[in-house]
């Protein structure tokens, strides 16, 4: 029997000692695992079971100085696809399906508001991951939502979700300044990186305006909410005390005030459409086609910016959620004139005579004026509209005679009796010609651009919007720099005396920007103060408690010489004040002022009007002006303090008088009489609409319970689709016509406390 | 006295049978119940859901299971296991001829086709086969009382490797390799050589190495065994390493004392897949944390010692040997179902006796342990 042999025994007995071995591992690795490792597992444990889930937080709002909500958020409905579930539904052999589907959706969503192509939609859908929800529309109306959700088996993935976009209550209203924001792009993505307000790959950001430059205060702090899910991502619960709330934003205010900013806007297109109206006078001549400006208006004491326009313009809406790509095609594109520059900071242009005054500056101060050939400050000299620069005044690079510009019959502008304060006043070129040439062959030959600088063109401002130009103030070094580097586009170096000459009267390739010169002639108003002008006044938190604060920036206290200051403020006056009484020789700004019957006795104006000459192009019409100024032959006047300084160019556009000067006439006209109209959001206009139709109605029903019952039911049928179309005027709505779709807009806006209606 | 002890005529059968039920190892029974009874409860915490009903469907099967089990067990065990020398070859020849036909009839599930599917029920002919195999090869090495030749050790090895060949080409790695367990014991049990055990070593080394390099093993076979042995995920085992982290996370989530029973689908072993069978484990070690795992792997201990305890005194060579397959194989799975869940061994199917759902590795647990009790009833006779 085996009984009597050992060797089973022994080697179950081996076997035995294996079993217990292996069983103290077993129980070795679940001490180490579950006891010893336990830290690390726990880690790796909520790793594997939690998911966080970002929770985006508002942005903040842009308001204006008094207040008023410039841009806000919405929550509006959004259509997304779910790619997964879009993808299940068209493999590759339902093509056909596939595009009707397509099709059928880019009808629909256009139908609702947000004009869609099939071929963007398709696009939309190819591009993104197979993962991904894709945003096809934002902010669709309820119609579609409600046919949508209808329709699940039609659209299978297609989701209605809802979001939180930029509102903008005053519609286009200081677009350029606002600016508007965008998805992140990647240089954006790797440039906020480290930013505490963490950025996800499909976050906006600020692309331009307040939104770009104040993005670190706008953009809120995302929150997290951490929920427990299953190996299906099927969410157990969220684990409440890991919750971080996402933080609001900052409110950013500016020193915008809307009001003036609507008027300024207004204005600023009034002139444009009103110089294309001109007649060339010779048929060479360019066209006026007065396609763009800008418009500046400035405190002159604070340095803030109180409106500030551009044409032409855009609407910031069309970049929520996303602009098109045919949308953002056209406003890019040449025809367009760009829409979406901001021409008070990017458009830099040729000042022409509106910088008479810093040469006159910089010839006072310097000690030229007296001496050589040029008359003392109050000299007076016949100006015969012509000014020959001889052979031994280095007449070298080809133009040696100057002239005045002609008048309305091409005769060249003459005038008697022109000393430094008339030749602002008329803008005599001769006057400043000879200014020209003789600091061009004087030793101290920088003391044009040295004045330029010094009332701070030719750089930026400082002001708080990004993309600001520089200008350009040109001078021997630069022209032979410029040379050197690139022969071609530049083939003379040497700076002549008619480069100087040039310079003088603004021309050449002297560029400044529309917010230098309204900066520039504030710093001449306020005695020398030359300001970072502030667009933005405060930030403020959520509570109402400010966050940071921006007082006047003076960058510099400029000692202006009086002898230099009060002569060119005089003849500045009298552009809009002096005539002639015997020759009807008047300031070159006085008719459009006199238009608008401008109580100049009341309300000094400092102005200069600038025709500057454009290769090719019609004249750039400029005008600047600053008040009220006190006017010594106005003694009640004497302690006007100039609170208001605005500038004007329109390309293009012909005389600076006669086109830009008006702009400032009616604006200032309007600011100081306490005129300038009140702007008022789309909401409470399409309200007022919808209360004013609402009564036309109920008077109409009135007025037929007599008997001709069929004006009673017109008029209650275009009442009710004047609350459909926003802020479409009454006027209108009663006479639109019954082929209106029956609208279905559930949601009368309604007025507020304190809102009333224009 | 040897021949009819079970079933002996009417004359002794009341007083004799009576005797018997005393002498049943009433610590492995007791421990074979207890991890059963464990084992529902885990089977039912990774398989009721999380919805406000539980699904009691599993539960409900394996419990059925389990009593199926508790009697065949009992039958097991009032067959006199010696008549069973005689069957052998009868089941022997049984199980090969079933293992051909589930490769041929049998349903797939998992990717292995070695399923029956009766009625509602899977049945897998190779869990059987393994209670079979062990008979047979026990009956082999009980021919001749010496100690085997070479050509016995083949002859033998030839007999575990017939079905074994068959069960790989199902295919059922983690089955096979359990035959390969509890024949390698009965080997050594039974007396083989120290040179023959050397030198089959070897050789099962050498085939190891021709299987992964000649492709015989599918990809997935492969990846597990790589991942362990690299321990370096690539772009073709990740998928193995999730699993094995995941089921290393949510053991170690269980600490000292576990997160509760019942609510797993919430838990970390809910990213495990096969949580309900060869990934039992994790459930156990997240739930009851050291302290349950413990009990059970202690558990475990008891049942593979009086397994031991039993083969030790067993009557007669046969029911050592019985014995020895029944520990090599208990201990195989339990070691390796336990070490894979923790990351100490590499990923293969093999169900953790008693515990993971599935009617044939249940049966068949109760089954062996059907035999050890029956060898041990008889060890005075």
């Amino acid at each position: 029997m085996a009984m009597t042999d050992d060797a089973p025994r022994f080697r179950l007995r081996i076997i035995g000692v294996i079993s217990i071995s292996l069983f103290v591992a077993l129980v070795a690795r679940l001490w180490y695992l579950q006891v010893l490792n336990t830290a690390e597992s726990e880690q790796l444990a909520s790793a594997n079971i939690e998911r966080e889930v970002r929770d985006p937080a508002p942005r903040g709002r842009i308001l204006d100085v008094n207040g008023n909500i410039l841009v806000d958020n919405k929550v509006v409905n959004v259509v997304k696809v779910d790619k997964p579930v879009w993808d299940a539904a068209f493999p590759k052999a339902k093509r056909a399906e596939r595009i009707a589907t397509i099709t059928k959706l880019a009808i629909e969503i256009s139908r609702s508001g947000r004009l869609t192509k099939v071929a963007e939609l398709a696009k939309a859908i190819d591009n993104a991951s197979s993962i991904q929800e894709v945003t096809l529309a934002v902010d669709v109306d309820r119609d579609l939502v409600l046919y949508l959700g209808e329709r699940p088996e039609e659209f299978p993935g297609v989701t209605i979700d809802q979001a939180l976009v930029r509102d903008y209550p005053f519609g286009d209203l200081a677009a350029h300044v606002l600016g508007y924001v965008g998805r992140i792009n990647s240089s954006e993505f790797a440039s906020v990186k480290d930013s505490p307000k963490t950025y996800a790959p499909d976050d906006e950001i600020g692309k331009t305006g307040i939104e770009k430059i104040f993005e670190d205060e706008l953009r809120g702090t995302p929150g997290t909410s951490v929920f427990q899910v299953t190996s299906s991502e099927r969410v157990i619960r969220e684990i409440t005390e890991r919750r971080v709330d996402p933080k609001p934003g900052h409110d950013v205010w500016l020193t915008i005030d809307i009001n003036l900013q609507q008027l300024t806007e207004q204005e600023l297109v009034d002139a444009l459409v009103q110089a294309r109206t001109q007649n060339k006078r010779n048929d060479t001549d360019p066209d006026i086609t007065a396609p763009a400006g800008a418009a500046v208006v400035l405190d002159p004491q604070t340095g803030a910016v109180r409106a500030m326009a551009s044409y032409p313009t855009y609407s910031p809406k069309d970049f929520v959620g996303g602009i098109s790509q045919s949308k953002y095609d056209t406003l890019t594109s040449p025809g367009s004139y760009s829409p979406l520059t901001n021409r008070a900071t990017e458009g830099q242009y040729a000042p022409g005579s509106t910088f008479k005054p810093f040469t006159a500056y910089g010839a006072i101060d310097k000690g030229f004026m007296g001496t050589g050939r040029l008359p003392t400050v109050d000299g007076r000299a016949f100006d015969d509209g012509v000014f020959n620069l001889a052979k031994f005044d280095r007449c070298t690079s080809g133009k040696c005679e100057f002239t005045n510009s002609r008048d309305g019959t091409g005769k060249i502008v003459t005038s008697p009796d022109v000393d430094l304060r008339k030749s602002l006043t008329v803008s005599s070129d001769t006057y400043y010609y000879r200014i020209g040439a003789e600091i061009g062959l004087s030793k101290n030959d920088r003391a044009i651009q040295t004045s330029a600088e010094t009332f701070g063109l030719g750089r930026v401002t400082g002001v708080q919007l990004p993309s600001e130009a520089s200008g350009l103030i040109p001078d021997k070094d630069l022209k032979k720099q410029r040379n050197k580097a690139n022969p071609t586009a530049f083939p003379f170096g040497d700076w002549t005396t008619g480069d100087n000459i040039n310079l003088a009267v603004g021309q050449g390739d002297v560029l400044v920007t529309p917010l230098q010169l309204a900066n520039a002639y504030a710093t001449l108003a306020n005695g020398g103060h030359l300001f970072a002008p502030n667009i933005a006044s405060q930030v403020k938190a959520l509570d109402g408690s400010v966050v940071r604060e921006f007082a006047p920036r003076e960058l510099e206290t400029i000692n202006l010489n009086p002898a230099a200051r009060e002569p060119i403020i005089e003849g500045l006056l009298g552009v809009t004040s002096w005539r002639d009484p015997v020759t009807d020789e008047r300031g070159t700004g006085y008719k459009a002022f006199n238009d608008v019957r401008f109580d100049l006795n009341k309300w000094p104006i400092a102005s200069k009007t600038g025709t500057a000459e454009v290769d090719k192009k019609a004249d750039t019409a400029l005008f600047i002006a600053f008040g009220p100024v006190p006017d010594p032959a106005k003694p009640n006047t004497a302690n006007a303090v100039p609170t208001y300084a605005m500038a004007v160019v329109l390309e293009q556009s012909g005389f600076g008088g006669a086109n830009a000067a008006p702009v400032v006439a009616d604006t200032l006209n309007k600011v100081f009489n306490g005129r300038v109209p009140k702007a008022f959001s789309d909401r409470v206009l399409a309200a007022c609409a919808a209360r004013t139709s609402a009564q036309i109605a109920a008077a109409a029903a009135r007025g037929t319970t007599g008997g001709t019952g069929s004006t009673g039911t017109t008029g209650a049928k275009s009442a009710l689709g004047a609350t459909g179309a926003k802020a479409t005027p009454p006027a209108t709505s009663t006479t639109s016509t019954t082929t209106t779709p029956p609208v279905t807009t559930t949601r009368v806006p309604l007025l507020r406390e304190g809102e009333s209606c224009p | 006295m040897t021949a009819l002890a079970g079933f002996g005529p009417a004359r002794r059968s009341s007083s004799s049978q009576t005797s018997l039920v005393w002498r049943v190892d009433v610590t492995l029974l007791v421990a074979t119940l207890a991890v059963t009874g464990l084992g529902l409860l885990m089977v039912y915490s990774a398989t009721r859901g999380t919805g406000s009903v539980p699904n009691k469907s599993f539960l409900d099967r394996q419990m059925t299971f389990a009593f199926v089990g508790v009697g065949l067990m009992a039958v097991t065990m009032l067959i006199d296991y010696r008549r069973l020398r005689e069957l052998a070859a009868l089941a022997y020849a049984a199980t090969i001829v079933v293992l051909l036909a589930v490769l041929v009839l049998g349903v797939r599930v998992n990717g292995a086709r070695a399923w029956f599917r009766i009625g509602p029920f899977q049945l897998q002919p190779s869990e059987f086969g393994k209670i079979a195999v062990i008979v047979a090869l026990a009956a082999f090495f009980t021919i001749d009382r010496a100690t085997p030749t070479a050509r016995q050790v083949l002859l033998g090895l030839a007999l575990a490797g017939v079905p074994s060949a068959i069960i790989m080409l199902q295919p059922d790695l983690g089955t096979v390799l359990v035959y390969t367990a509890f024949t390698t014991v009965i080997l050594t049990v039974a007396g083989v050589r120290p040179r023959h055990l050397l030198l089959l070593a070897l050789v099962v080394v050498a085939a190891s190495a021709a299987t992964l390099q000649l492709g015989v093993l599918s990809e997935y076979q492969v990846d597990r065994l790589t991942a362990f042995v690299d321990q370096k995920p690539t772009k073709e085992n990740v998928g193995v390493f999730e699993q094995q982290r995941n089921a290393q996370t949510a053991i170690g989530n269980g600490g000292m004392l576990g997160t509760g029973l019942f609510d797993g689908d919430q838990k970390n072993s809910a990213l495990v897949s096969q949580k309900q069978t060869d990934f039992i484990f994790t459930v156990v070690g997240e739930e009851l944390g050291f302290a349950g795992s413990a009990v059970l792997v202690a558990l475990y201990g008891i049942i593979v010692l009086r397994i031991w305890r039993v083969g030790a005194t067993a009557p007669d060579l046969f029911g050592t040997l019985i014995c020895a397959g029944v520990l090599g194989m208990t201990m195989f799975q339990v070691f390796e179902s336990i070490g894979m869940s923790t990351g100490i061994m590499p990923i293969t199917g093999i169900p953790l006796p008693f515990v993971s759902y599935g009617g044939s590795s249940i049966l068949a647990s109760f089954l062996s342990v059907g035999l050890v009790e029956n060898v041990h009833m008889r060890r005075f006779q």
